[in-house]
């Protein structure tokens, strides 16, 4: 288990993920990157409505067998594959969930030496809502270490130039990396995908944010990708 | 005729079989001589002297004839029982000391013990005559390196033999104790896995982890491996031939190994100790160092793996000095 | 209500499984092997990421068999102990290496829902001699006893394994302590049954899991197997093997509602 940067990349409209993701892929090919399937990470989130509290399931297919149950609080909890049964045990009684709140990022991986590269497009429902970036570089556990060296690396895919690590990376940088951190950093993103709105998601210039009321619908050939 | 050789005795654990082996060398050794008596009375015939007592003679000859061959054919009758009795106390012909129990295992089929050791002396075999067809050779083409004919034997008086191979367990420990107080950001265990040769199991700050072998403070294999990767096997065995799954840490390998072999000096062996694990301290910053020459982390997606072993100063692969 | 008058035959109900070690005997069943699974989880990542990543069916399995419980009770005195675990050790496999043991903490969290009134109960368990082990999450829901043609006990299980901070994740979605417990025993396993022969004590002091006093002078026996709902043919299986333990022990099914009454 190497250091993992999630980045979010820019584009400039919902109509473009497809295109700056596609571009993506084939400089991560161009660079040495070897495809060697596909990954997903999704986010399914469960409401206690009478005690207010909120929580997040994720689920990461660099690691099929465990289940991430994230609070609020930004507690972690680890567990295997049955937590999902649990999970349907305790619903619709003890917590609900809202149609059309699933998180899923789903693209292709690639392999190129030590590190893994992942493009994934952020649907939230069933709308397109943000491309995400995931370098790993396997061979290191502290994220300090190698910052420079992935920060290079995705400058060069990108580029643009990489701001510094995400306000919960940022605290964690000498820290040994575990799997929670990436799914916390998942879970950064996806707040912000949520937030908000289909169109304001995309951190580029307004240029393309004339179509600025595009309903869902319009988006869902997007996601489809 | 008359002479023995010994022949090859069985040697035999039992002492039973052993005397009996005794009784029957011994009535070979009878039944020969009387065989011998019986020709030598042939050979030497009937004198004629005197043809007056020649009946007399013929009839002593033939006497001591018959009486000859009735002696060998007692002492004949005696080895057959002497041989009977050897093999009726079984003694199993040719004797392998312990190893014939191996055969008696039942688990043969499980156990390729006498399998492998059979393959085993073959092996030991070869390496002998392998050997000596090379000293035989060597001798024919004696090397000379150094043209000083003159002082080489002299020179050849004054080195000091090289003992890096054969230090004391206890200086071995004495020294690497020395050495991890100057190596702070370094943790060397000092493990004995198989026998009086140290194997030195180094975490480099939290960058890598590497073991080097030692016979003496001669460093004979060196393998790096990432901090988190697992220096044992699943059965608790210390594993010192995986390489790492990291490609990276494969080619720091490959420059260690070069660097062990650069640093080593046969009278010097401590140095050499020294001032390798001195040069691999250099990676604790292995991800963190831009290459020196062309100041960026990465090329051809590789951060700098080499280290200069004079400067520890950082390159890649391919911006070597 | 006294302290520990319920506490006794609630924590009948909920003890069944000491299973945090059973992963490895437990390959068999596939949705069960949760230790197995939890120490690739926790402790071995690499074993997981060397696998390609499957992403061909969804993440979530909505559809994961729920997993049916069949349980058997019992009790034994302290006396006559040894020779139960010295007939267990010749009836179950694995007689020819030493009898595995347990030193387990249940804890029993509740959480009222202010809005339908509904009480849920999760345990947490923890092998105190080797906090190395993942946590237990289990779920255990309301035994089917009523039903006399079954031979068993049977309530739906939920076995989850998960991280250390297992208690603060219950206590931050508003579940909180209702009692808990120390099990020590002995573990069996024959075929796809799991025998425990345990002695439950309660922790005096809350929080420090040393001071224990045990409940009664028996050991508790449970048989238990984790399976498919509807698979009759189990229960056959069970009594075939409670008859075995007989006259020693007699494994039933007992109905905790009615112990709570009495």
């Amino acid at each position: 288990m190497g250091v993992v940067i999630v980045h979010m990349v820019p584009c400039s409209g919902p109509e473009a993920l497809q295109s700056t993701a596609d571009n993506l892929c084939r400089m991560i090919e161009r660079i040495g990157g070897q495809r060697d399937g596909v990954f997903c990470v999704d986010c399914e989130t469960y409401f206690n409505t009478s005690m207010g509290r909120t929580q997040h399931v994720l689920h990461d297919s660099e690691h099929p067998a465990s289940v991430f149950s994230l609070l609020e609080s930004g507690l972690c909890l680890v567990a295997d594959a049955n937590f999902d049964s649990l999970m349907n045990k305790l619903t619709p009684q003890l917590f609900t969930t809202k149609m059309g709140t699933k998180v899923e990022c789903k693209g292709p991986r690639y392999q190129v030496e030590d590190f893994v590269l992942k493009v994934g497009t952020v649907t939230i429902g069933t709308s397109a809502r943000g491309l995400l970036v995931e370098c790993e570089y396997q061979p290191c556990p502290v994220t300090a270490s190698c910052w420079e060296l992935m920060r290079e690396l995705m400058e060069s895919l990108l580029g643009v130039p990489l701001n510094q690590p995400g306000p919960y990376l940022a605290l964690r940088m000498r820290e040994i990396y575990t799997p929670v951190d990436t799914i916390q950093q998942y879970m950064e993103h996806f707040n912000v995908l949520r937030k908000s709105n289909p169109v304001q998601a995309v951190s580029a210039p307004a240029s393309g944010q004339s179509g600025g009321q595009t309903n869902q619908n319009a988006q869902t050939p997007t996601s489809k990708g | 005729m008359a002479q023995f050789i010994g022949g090859a005795q069985p040697p035999s654990i039992d002492p039973v079989s052993m005397e009996n082996v005794r009784q029957a060398l011994g009535a070979v050794r009878a039944v020969r001589s009387s065989v011998g008596d019986v020709f030598r009375t042939l050979a030497e015939g009937v004198r004629s002297s005197h043809e007056s007592e020649e009946r007399e003679k013929d009839q002593d000859f033939k006497g001591s004839l018959a009486h000859s061959l009735s002696s060998v054919h007692t002492k004949l009758r005696e080895l057959e029982t002497s041989v009977q009795n050897l093999s009726s106390t079984g003694g199993a012909g040719l004797s392998l000391g312990s190893t014939s129990h191996l055969c008696q295992d039942p688990t043969i089929d499980r156990t390729s013990l006498y399998v492998d050791m059979i393959k085993t002396h073959r092996w030991l075999d070869r390496v002998h005559e392998y050997t000596s067809h090379m000293a035989s050779v060597l001798q024919q083409n004696n090397l000379k390196r150094s043209n000083n004919m003159v002082f080489s034997n002299k020179r050849r008086q004054r080195l000091p033999i090289a003992t890096g191979h054969n230090v004391p367990p206890q200086h071995v420990e004495n020294f690497i104790g020395g050495l991890q107080r100057q190596l702070t950001d370094m943790t060397i265990d000092l493990v004995r896995p198989c026998g009086s040769n140290a194997v030195l199991k180094i975490t480099l700050a939290r960058t890598l982890k590497a073991i080097v072998v030692l016979r003496g403070l001669l460093i004979e294999w060196v393998l790096v491996k990432a901090y988190h990767e697992e220096l044992y096997t699943a059965d608790e065995q210390l594993d010192i031939w995986t390489p790492s799954r990291y490609k990276v840490f494969q080619k720091v390998t490959d420059h260690a190994n070069a660097a062990m072999l650069h640093f080593h000096s046969p009278n010097l062996h401590d140095l050499a100790v020294k001032s390798f694990l001195h040069w691999l301290q250099s990676y604790s910053t292995l991800f963190s160092d831009a290459c020196k020459r062309c100041n960026r982390h990465l090329m051809h997606n590789f951060p700098p793996t080499w280290r200069c072993v004079r400067t520890y100063e950082a390159y890649h692969e391919t911006c070597r000095p | 209500m006294q302290p520990l008058g319920p506490a006794v035959p609630s924590a009948l109900n909920g003890i069944a499984i000491a299973g945090l070690r059973l992963g490895e005997m437990r390959g068999k069943f596939e949705q069960q092997s949760s230790s197995v699974r939890i120490r690739q989880t926790l402790g071995g990542y690499r074993i997981m990421q060397a696998e390609a990543p499957i992403v061909e069916q969804p993440l979530t399995r909505k559809n994961a068999a729920n997993l049916q419980e069949y349980l058997l009770q019992g009790s034994i005195l302290d006396s006559s102990a040894d020779v139960l675990l010295n007939r267990l050790r010749g009836l179950c496999d694995n007689s020819d290496s030493p009898v595995e043991l347990f030193h387990d903490i249940e804890q029993v969290y509740t959480i009222k829902d202010q809005a339908n009134q509904a009480t849920f109960s999760l345990r947490a368990r923890n092998a105190l001699d080797n906090p190395q082990l993942p946590w237990q999450l289990r779920y255990v829901g309301q035994p089917e006893v009523g039903d006399k043609s079954r031979f068993t006990i049977c309530r739906s299980v939920i076995e989850v394994g998960t991280s250390s901070n297992l208690v603060t994740w219950l206590n931050e979605l508003g579940f909180r302590l209702d009692y808990e417990f120390v099990a020590k025993g002995h573990i069996f396993q024959k075929g796809r049954m799991k025998i425990l022969v345990q002695k439950i004590h309660r922790v005096c002091q809350s929080g420090n899991p040393e001071t224990l006093e045990p409940v009664s002078q028996s050991f508790l026996i449970e048989l238990s197997v984790l399976a498919p709902p509807s698979q009759e043919s189990l229960g056959e299986e069970m009594k075939a093997f409670a008859d075995q333990l007989r006259p020693l022990v007699e494994l039933e099914k007992v109905d905790h509602a009615r112990l709570h009454v009495s």
